[in-house]
């Protein structure tokens, strides 16, 4: 009765489902479906667990609408979620536009800039560097990207522009009853006058509403929403860099 | 000539690589699930990949080369985040992660937190088979694994995906129940 199963395995089913047998087997397979009700239910749920999977993958959420919809509930949540989406439209053409859009994106546009040394009326050059992890790894590594971009434009007598804006865990970086930063931040701003810390309002607001008492930094100035301030700079031809 | 050559061949190369962007979400995102990792998987790839850009001999592998470079960041970000597995099946079974709470789509996520306690080996191997249709050979060479094995962790990993979701659908009580992985 079950000789099609026996001769079939579970291998060659699936080898079958993802075409990666050669005629003759495939041959084989087809004759022993034919006879085998059992096995053309195999493959029946093999078909529908690859719809399945495909179905799970097919729009995979994005970081920024993840977020919004996590706190959003009145009004802005529609601006929040446009914002988002222009966000993230903003980043792929600014991506396209530049091409130097990676976690090591801060060395990109050193070196990029080193190539233009040479032109001393360069265009002051204008980051927003976006911290959204309580992460310390990830922190201590925002604030040496900073340090390391003041300090090479510094050196190289090139003008630049640098905000550091803080919404989500990112907040923690900001804030004075938890930062573990404050000397660092105080030291670069009294260093370097090129370079702004910016918190979301929104991002304070919500930990607010959590009963969560917010107190920041004296360095730190508020941006009514980080979103907004990317965009913002986005579109006057800030280069954005995710922390 | 050869100059408007090499120019042509960039600017097809830039091209492809931005058009390849979304694919290589979906399947970092399917490995990783979680946006913001696969967000950084994605641009940390396409940055290696324009500063490899001339290690690509035949333009006719660019997307088995693509995946590749994506499988070995993976590996990288694996390495620095050993937590990492257990991190994913907390945050898939947590009952009120946004996804969750904000997803209409039952099924997707019940299938996302299936796939979310396969081993990661088996995860790359049916998301390249899936959503990239690579064939076992090109997945072998993307993952740097011989053929059978690439055989036995997609064998594997639709028996256990099978399971699971069986498991799931007759333990339905409405409410999230918490997945443990399966040894």
């Amino acid at each position: 009765m079950n000789n099609s199963m026996q001769n079939v395995t579970e291998a060659e089913l699936n080898a079958f489902l993802d075409n990666q047998l050669d005629e003759n087997e495939k041959s084989r397979v087809l004759a022993a479906l034919n006879d085998d009700p059992a096995l053309q239910t195999q493959l029946a749920e093999l078909r529908q667990l690859r719809d399945m999977y495909l179905h799970a993958y097919e729009n995979p959420p994005r970081k920024q609408v993840a977020k919004q919809t996590r706190v959003s509930r009145a009004t802005p949540r529609r601006l929040g979620i446009a914002a988002s989406i222009l966000l993230t439209v903003g980043i792929i053409f600014g991506w396209l536009g530049n091409a130097h859009f990676s976690i090591n994106r801060v060395h990109a546009i050193q070196e990029e800039d080193m190539l233009d040394k040479t032109s001393r009326t360069a265009a002051v050059k204008n980051v927003i560097l976006h911290v959204t992890s309580g992460d310390t790894d990830r922190l201590d590594a925002a604030l040496d990207d900073a340090e390391n971009l003041l300090q090479t434009y510094a050196k190289n007598e090139q003008p630049l522009k640098l905000e550091i804006i803080a919404n989500d865990g990112g907040l923690n970086l900001m804030r004075k009853d938890i930062s573990i930063y404050q000397q660092r931040i105080s030291s670069l701003t009294s260093r370097y006058e090129n370079v702004t810390f910016l918190a979301c309002a929104r991002a304070i607001k919500r930990l607010e509403s959590k009963g969560i008492e917010v107190e920041l930094l004296p360095e730190i100035n508020i941006a009514p929403s980080a979103l907004e301030q990317i965009i913002e700079r986005m579109q006057d031809g800030w280069q954005y860099i995710k922390a | 000539m050869k100059i408007i050559d090499y120019l042509c061949r960039g600017h097809e190369f830039d091209k492809k690589l931005a058009a390849s962007r979304e694919r290589l979400y979906r399947v970092a995102y399917s490995w990783c699930h979680q946006p913001d990792v696969a967000d950084d998987l994605v641009q940390e790839t396409c940055a290696k990949a324009l500063k490899r850009r001339s290690q690509l001999r035949d333009a006719a592998k660019f997307d088995g080369w693509l995946l590749r470079i994506l499988a070995n960041t993976w590996y990288d970000l694996l390495r620095l985040r050993k937590e990492q597995v257990e991190y994913d099946d907390v945050y898939m079974a947590d009952e009120m992660s946004p996804e969750y709470i904000h997803s209409r789509y039952e099924a997707i996520v019940d299938m996302r937190k299936a796939i979310a306690l396969l081993p990661i080996g088996q995860r790359q191997v049916l998301s390249l088979v899936e959503l990239e249709q690579c064939s076992y050979s090109d997945v072998a060479e993307i993952l740097e694994i011989p053929v059978g094995t690439v055989m036995s962790r997609l064998n594997r990993a639709r028996k256990q995906l099978r399971e699971i979701l069986l498991q799931g659908q007759s333990s339905n009580t409405g409410n999230v129940t918490p997945l443990r992985r399966q040894k």
